[in-house]
């Protein structure tokens, strides 16, 4: 049962010279008659455009048979050249299934990934990215090394740092600002802004803070805001364009509260067992907040993480009292024994003058 | 011998919105990663919509292939760099000279690396563009273009930008040598005499003002800057906000002379540059656009971005392919049987490495 399509005038393009040659093309049932020769329907691909319709082979992908408009219905069943198969649905599901996939288990267990994965960076690594860092924040020339000032500096680090030191080597950099401030560094380093010290009453305050800043050491969150960073960022930024960075520093890496309480956790422990008033800090936070509060309310001394993995000390969120409570509740348990003497004290204060 | 091909452009802006609002939606939905998919649909239509003696361009690339060009891009570009400026200060014990030499080998290394991404991308998008089953293409792979336009950038960033002229003529006439439609060859004879008029005349009106703006408010309120300590006067400080005032209006005024004269510039630049350019024996591109044109596509994108809130940035790429598409013209003649098949194969993979240095406008 054979159904002949009318007769068309085509041109063939032979996908070796721009020449055409001119045919009397007609479809057949199953194949194409062009001129004297015959193609099976089944090899051809079709693009459609109000020009006219053209043919590919698959086994010649620059032969090219161009028909006019009105040959266009007798083709309709061809495939279309680039339309989606079975085939490239199932990769577009495949992926798009495998980056839910992906962000599913990010969104749940994240954070504990990176909490396991931080140990793994090698000190090196991290202290060389924390000293990277520590140069924007310290320059050379404004750190502060007057000797009885560090003197006593050291003193308030021994008194908190537990038996057999920190999961890393520590080295705190006292840098000359105003800025009331301390920070984590990738490797160990902390970075304690000289405006803290000047803004503090007494050693105990600085001590919790330098605590504080310990207890982020102790869970590797410089090495984790690192992973972050390299790892996902990297990825995410070179596949996705915006979306991917949206996702990377939004979404599922802002767990910037719990560091911080984690960070608090140890802190308390480390007061403890030096001895050291946890008061200090809650006095601080207290301070911090009164001072900088629009509304009035006092006690605060939220963390947040700004997204570059590198965690603010003080900030002036509203609310949060529960910080400053806890700490003030832990100092209620035990008698803590002074860290510094006055003169001590004033060297400290005095560790940026030359 | 017939008459060279005439160029057409067909294509509805409203057609490609709505393909390129499909595209916004899907990128959404697989965070990001269908954007190449995306990519390749609405070249398809450009290139479909484009027709040389009423046969359209066929776009054959695929969004896969940008994909896995993508995916190259990380592998060989992001981690390494990422692992060189982890790198380096471990190996450099001072950190200050780590750091600096680590910052001046990537912005060096990001220099050589435009260039060859702009020779791929042009020999991605040649390759996968055919007319009638003819294929086009670029003869090198890039890196030899990398290093020459690297000496370009050179140049051009120690003149301070003066030699931009010399630079562009020289980058387009290089590229344009090694391109292939079908068999025949293009040559580029771009010269950048006639560019000194209108580029030295938009330079010296934008950057010799600014600098004498910049000197004179230094030079006047420098002090306060420079002596904060020294509180000023609310009097010091009403005159100074004055003066902030007349600097900024000073720069929008400039600015928006400058971006008339820099139109001017780039019309001279475009029509040096495509009128110069041969293919073949027989055939010569050509362009006609006029300063006024260029300005009216700028405003009009601007336009575009900010009164749909930026939603418009999606219909870009249309912009600015119809304004080349109905501005181009193919002079002279050619017997279509010497327009034969070329014998370049096209590179396997995408033009990630211009997506990550986001050099292509379409």
């Amino acid at each position: 049962m054979h159904s002949m399509s009318a007769v068309f005038e085509a041109r063939v393009f032979d996908g070796q010279s721009a020449a055409p040659g001119h045919e009397q093309v007609a479809r057949d049932g199953d194949v194409l008659r062009i001129g004297e020769e015959s193609l099976p329907i089944a090899d051809l691909l079709r693009v459609e455009s109000k020009s006219g319709l053209t043919l590919h082979r698959l086994d010649r992908p620059d032969w090219r048979l161009m028909l006019p408009a009105e040959a266009a219905s007798d083709f309709r069943d061809v495939t279309k050249f680039h339309a989606m198969t079975a085939r490239h649905w199932s990769w577009i599901g495949g992926s798009v299934a495998a980056v839910a996939a992906v962000a599913v288990l990010l969104w749940f267990f994240g954070s504990a990934m990176l909490a396991q994965l931080a140990p793994l960076v090698p000190h090196d690594v991290a202290e060389g990215v924390g000293d990277q860092y520590a140069l924007i924040f310290a320059p050379e020339e404004k750190q502060c090394n007057a000797a009885a000032g560090s003197a006593a500096l050291d003193k308030i680090i021994g008194r908190i740092e537990p038996q057999g030191g920190l999961v890393e080597p520590v080295r705190v950099t006292v840098v000359d600002s105003d800025t009331v401030n301390a920070i984590t560094l990738p490797g160990g380093r902390i970075i304690l802004f000289k405006g803290l010290v000047d803004q503090s009453q007494t050693a105990e305050e600085v001590a919790g803070v330098l605590a504080h800043e310990f207890g982020h050491v102790q869970h590797y969150h410089g090495n984790q805001a690192l992973i972050r960073h390299f790892g996902l960022g990297v990825f995410l930024e070179g596949l996705g364009g915006n979306v991917g960075t949206a996702a990377s520093t939004g979404l599922f890496l802002s767990n910037g509260r719990a560091a911080e309480r984690e960070a608090d956790d140890d802190a308390i422990k480390l007061l403890r067992n030096g001895e050291v008033s946890a008061m200090g800090v809650s006095d601080f936070f207290a301070r911090m907040g009164g001072t900088k509060t629009r509304d009035g309310k006092p006690g605060k001394g939220e963390a947040v993480d700004d997204g570059t993995g590198l965690t603010d000390l003080v900030s002036t969120h509203p609310g949060d009292r529960d910080r400053r409570l806890r700490f003030a509740e832990s100092a209620r348990r035990y008698t803590a024994k002074p860290i510094l003497t006055d003169r001590e004290w004033k060297a400290l204060k005095a560790i940026c003058a030359s | 011998m017939q008459e060279a091909p005439r160029v057409d452009f067909n294509g509805l802006a409203g057609d490609f919105f709505l393909i390129q609002l499909g595209n916004l939606a899907l990128s959404i939905l697989t965070l990001g990663i269908y954007r190449f998919w995306g990519k390749a649909k609405y070249r398809r239509f450009l290139w479909g919509q484009t027709t040389l003696d009423g046969d359209a361009l066929e776009y054959r690339g695929t969004g896969l292939e940008l994909f896995i060009g993508a995916i190259l891009v990380i592998l060989l570009v992001s981690i390494p760099f990422g692992l060189i400026s982890l790198l380096m200060p471990m190996l450099i014990a001072d950190k200050g000279i780590a750091m600096a030499i680590t910052q001046i080998a990537l912005v060096l290394a990001i220099y050589y690396l435009i260039g060859v991404g702009q020779y791929r991308s042009w020999r991605y998008l040649l390759s996968r563009t055919s007319w009638r089953g003819i294929r086009s293409g670029m003869v090198e792979q890039g890196f030899s273009f990398g290093l020459f336009s690297f000496g370009l950038t050179l140049a051009s960033v120690f003149s301070v930008g003066l030699a931009t002229p010399w630079v562009m003529a020289k980058r387009w006439n290089r590229l344009v040598r090694d391109v292939r439609i079908g068999s025949l060859p293009m040559s580029g004879e771009a010269d950048h005499r006639p560019l000194w008029k209108p580029f030295l005349l938009a330079w010296g009106v934008v950057v010799v003002p600014m600098i004498a703006f910049y000197a004179w408010f230094f030079f006047n309120y420098g002090e306060m800057f420079t002596r904060p300590e020294q509180n000023p006067s609310p009097e010091d400080m009403k005159q100074l906000f004055i003066a902030i005032g007349i600097l900024y209006l000073g720069l929008i005024v400039l600015g928006f002379v400058g971006a008339m004269l820099f139109a001017n510039y780039q019309a001279a630049y475009l029509k040096e540059t495509f009128n110069k350019t041969r293919i073949g024996d027989t055939m010569a591109l050509r362009i006609d656009v006029t300063p006024w044109q260029i300005i009216r596509y700028y405003l009009g994108n601007i336009a575009l971005v900010l009164f749909t809130a930026y939603l418009g940035v999606i219909l870009m790429p249309y912009r600015y392919w119809a304004f080349m598409a109905r501005r181009v013209w193919i002079d002279g003649e050619y017997d279509a049987a010497t327009l034969q098949q070329t014998d370049l194969a096209g590179p396997g993979q995408g033009d990630g490495l211009v997506d990550a240095f986001d050099v292509s406008s379409f």
